[in-house]
């Protein structure tokens, strides 16, 4: 069901928020909801009615029972640091800004866990409890600034999920307004039933507005080990990548960056790689001291038998920092040699490595695109950012082209349209390639039952619906 | 279809078929693996018109080992996909339920974690996609097979530990992990206080042991630490653990042979007072540092009821599993009254019938969710009506 709600309709939830919240926590000024009409991916924009400011549950319990009063929809937003529109809001619904709920409620040591609000910012948590010992382990690259609420919405990754484990994996329990207004509990391994934690964690926000998380911490790892490899060949570190993997290291990262990226690190920071290097392969192992040199020594082997043409070692913490440059500074690299990017978001069985590399490469070439690839080669989960100027209408035009033949190549290899950036508007259209029809209709039956009023998030996530949004690549984008 | 006979499917096709058929007729439909019944075994269902059998569902649709990924058809015996995976030096951290002879389906609709839990993460940690078969007979498919992925809700680990009331699991795809090249296994009998101090210091190591569990049987109680890996890590690791479990003055013996007691950690429920007849097995549920004292209360009313009781606890997890010995059933009332006083317990095996509730104990906060959720897959109740959390 989809929410129908007139001018007169979002006007007096508005109104009555304001009453209640005070004139400085909502907001249907112009200039403001600019500000809100798209999150990190600026593929698109839609400005929301208003915007709402809650400080407690309470607060986002009650905007939520007057939207529903109303029949307005709603979307929970974080820090808006979301690469596929996941918190925009369509149909002139509301923008509720969690922002300022931050608040870390409760660590519990020897349960290992911590109950915050949705607003904290991920790297905040590890922070609070780092003389602990402990963190929260994943680690999504804009993990200083994008919050736990987001996090859990897209059920996030990052660098360190290959061996970690994405959010999903780091939930216990949350708490969520559903579209009537019920605050409920989820849960969560101590308690028998369906795993509901687990469901809302990665539903974008459309079953309700979480209040409150549970994650789980874990000890931080007592040694850590970085080495970067550097490949004649994209063939060549991916071969190495497989071989890791399949030898029985467990590494906690396997990040790769291409010959386009290598250039622009070279280019824009002096950073210098072996001639002829046309593929860097970051891996990292952390864990107990005990065997740790053996393991990273094992895969720094398994990187010369296939063929490396280099590979160093950090020393200590100061050159692990630098060799994480490369594979910080890429994204700013490319700022460098292009006007804007559109990264990309797409997965693919981990041994299609080189075969999907190769198609990326045939795509942009017949679209007359550079593309820069920077990716989870542990993973699979792979971003290709296609390199273009957005003042050049037609240059847009095949980005968009491009982008649609990537991921369906993903699909075609026997992958997913996304790996850590979630479906959001971006890519709901493309969930009918990925899915059988019944497919859908039970994942939407699934948001009917929690959802039956239709204005959590409405249009995300799920092909179909009636609103067509119109989809082009906008501005610069952070990565996640 | 008759009442009584059990129907074999060969495919997904015939199995929502089945389920179709059924559910068109109002019936209900009983899905059973191999019927090992290991883990919270659930009140029997009020009524099951048809059972279904996934016996002929069977075998690997696809293993790519450099993917570390496999997809099994749902009737497949753990222990043959033990076998499979060990031929390619992989393995999947799958409990030893019933000696091996459950079945993919089943285990995963209890959702029973492995020994490994503290280490691999739970059963579920390593679902990545499914086929099922919902309450109308619609095939549906959720995730994929790939290691990462967000595309879509995530239905498979839905249906893990639902008890198969929200469809019939056709096949599942796992991710999987490189086998161990060698295993340790550290026991350290002692007195109780000591064994718990030394098992919270060895949980509070960044040292990645495989499992961190403390043992009660009788008067005896025990550390038992593993470490899985390679020797170059789990050698130092194992001696490291010992000296500490010395510093609390309990003196670790390195097994040789560790496959029994394993077994026994991995599968407590089974093999805890293995001799006994009658048995009342539970499933503790909490914070991990509240477990301990639940168990030893549970220990209390156990003894006041003069019946033996053995317990197992997964050090680091949310899990426990206590067995008493008896056959009476004020001794079985107070126990699952003690054991639920803090917080939640699943009854696994019981001397006798028992129903949902007593076997679930009262639905949490979050029931009313759980309720329309079980609406949306199987409107028409097809799928075990009254077996699950209050009566789902």
């Amino acid at each position: 069901m989809e929410s129908m709600s007139t001018t007169h309709d979002r006007s007096a939830v508005l109104a009555a928020l304001t009453a209640r919240l005070g004139a400085e926590r909502v907001t249907s000024d112009v200039a403001d909801l600019l500000v809100y009409a798209s999150d990190g991916s600026t593929l698109h924009d839609a400005t929301p009615a208003g915007v709402v400011f809650p400080e407690s549950t309470a607060e986002v319990v009650d905007i939520v029972t007057t939207c529903a009063a109303h029949g307005v929809p709603f979307v929970a937003r974080g820090s808006g640091t979301g690469l596929s529109g996941g918190a925009m809001a369509l149909d002139g619904g509301i923008v509720v800004a969690l922002n300022r709920l931050r608040r870390i409620l409760d660590v519990d040591v020897p349960n290992r866990c911590a109950r915050v609000q949705p607003g904290v910012a991920n790297l905040a948590i590890s922070r609070a409890v780092e003389h602990h010992g402990l963190h929260y382990a994943p680690d999504p690259s804009s993990q200083a600034v994008c919050s736990i609420g987001g996090n859990v919405a897209h059920n996030s990754g990052g660098p360190h999920t290959l061996k970690n484990g994405v959010t999903v994996n780091h939930v216990l329990g949350l708490q969520i307004v559903l579209s009537d207004g019920t605050l409920v509990d989820v849960g969560g391994p101590e308690r028998p039933g369906y795993d509901l934690a687990a469901l809302i964690t990665g539903s974008e926000g459309t079953f309700g507005i979480v209040t409150e998380v549970t994650v789980k911490l874990s000890p931080l790892p007592e040694g850590v080990r970085t080495a970067i490899a550097a490949f004649a060949t994209i063939d060549d570190a991916s071969h190495a990548v497989t071989s890791v993997i399949a030898g029985g290291l467990m590494p906690a990262a396997l990040e790769m960056l291409d010959r386009v990226v290598v250039a622009a690190l070279e280019a824009a920071f002096g950073l210098t790689f072996p001639p002829g290097a046309a593929a860097l392969l970051l891996l990292e192992c952390d864990g107990p001291e005990d065997g740790l040199d053996d393991e990273i020594s094992r895969a720094v082997d398994i990187c010369r038998e296939h063929g490396a043409l280099e590979v160093r070692l950090a020393r200590d913490d100061n050159e692990r920092a630098a060799l994480w440059t490369a594979r910080k500074k890429a994204f700013g690299a490319l700022g460098r040699i292009a006007r804007n990017y559109c990264t990309q978001d797409g997965v693919i069985p981990r041994t299609k490595l080189p075969e999907m590399l190769r198609r990326v490469g045939e795509i942009a070439d017949r679209h007359r695109l550079r593309v820069a690839n920077v990716f989870h080669a542990g993973d699979g989960n792979l971003h290709p950012c296609i390199l273009f100027d957005d003042r050049d209408a037609d240059e847009r035009a095949r980005v968009v082209s491009a982008g649609r033949e990537i991921l369906d190549v993903c699909l075609e290899l026997g992958g997913s349209l996304s790996g850590e950036h979630g479906i959001g508007i971006e890519k709901r259209e493309a969930m009918a390639r990925m899915f059988a029809e019944d497919d859908l209709a039970v994942m939407r039956a699934l948001r009917e039952a929690l959802d039956p009023l239709g204005l959590c998030n409405p249009h995300k996530v799920l092909p179909g619906g009636s609103r067509c949004v119109e989809l082009g690549p906008g501005g610069k984008q952070v990565h996640a | 279809m008759t009442a009584g006979t059990t129907l074999r499917p060969a495919d997904v096709d015939e199995l929502a078929a089945i389920v179709r058929d059924a559910d068109a007729a109002r019936r209900t439909v009983h899905v059973v693996g191999n019927e090992t019944h290991s883990g919270p075994a659930g009140a029997p269902p009020a009524r099951a018109d048809v059972v279904v059998s996934t016996s002929a569902l069977t075998g690997v649709i696809a293993h790519e080992p450099g993917d570390l990924t496999i997809t099994v058809r749902a009737g497949t015996r753990l222990r043959d996909l033990e076998a499979h995976l060990a031929r390619h030096a992989q393995w999947l951290p799958a409990p030893t339920l019933g000696h091996g002879e459950a079945s993919v389906g089943g285990w995963l609709a209890i959702g029973t974690d492995s020994l490994a839990t503290r280490s691999a993460g739970r059963a579920r940690d390593w679902v990545i996609g499914a086929t099922a078969v919902h309450g109308d007979g619609r095939v549906a498919r959720g995730r994929g097979r790939v290691v990462k992925n967000v595309a879509g809700y995530d239905l498979p680990r839905l249906m893990v530990g639902s008890l198969g009331t929200l469809g019939a699991l056709a096949d599942v795809t796992f991710r999987l992990a490189p086998r161990a090249e060698t295993s340790t296994t550290l026991q350290a009998h002692g007195e109780r206080d000591d064994v718990h101090a030394a098992a919270r210091a060895l949980l509070a190591m960044p040292w990645a042991p495989t499992f961190v569990d403390v043992l009660a049987q009788g008067t005896v109680t025990s550390c038992v630490v593993g470490f899985d890996g390679w020797p170059a890590r789990t050698e130092p690791l194992t001696r490291r653990a010992a000296d500490l479990l010395a510093t609390h003055d309990l003196n670790a013996t390195l097994l040789d042979d560790a496959s029994e007691l394993r077994a026994c950690l991995d599968a407590p429920d089974r093999r805890l007072l293995g001799a006994a007849p009658a048995r009342l097995a539970l499933q503790v549920l909490g914070p991990p540092a509240t477990l301990v004292a639940r168990l030893v209360d549970l220990e209390h009313v156990a003894r006041e009821h003069g019946a033996d009781i053995a317990w197992a606890l997964r050090g680091g997890t949310s899990n426990a599993t206590a067995v008493i010995a008896s056959t009476g059933r004020a001794c079985l009332d107070a126990a699952l009254s003690e054991a639920r006083r803090a917080g939640a317990a699943t009854v696994i095996a019981s001397p006798e019938r028992l129903s949902a509730d007593a076997v679930w104990g009262r639905p949490s906060a979050d029931f009313a969710l759980m309720q329309r959720v079980k609406a949306a897959l199987d409107p028409r109740g097809t799928f075990l009506p009254g077996r699950f959390v209050g009566g789902l």
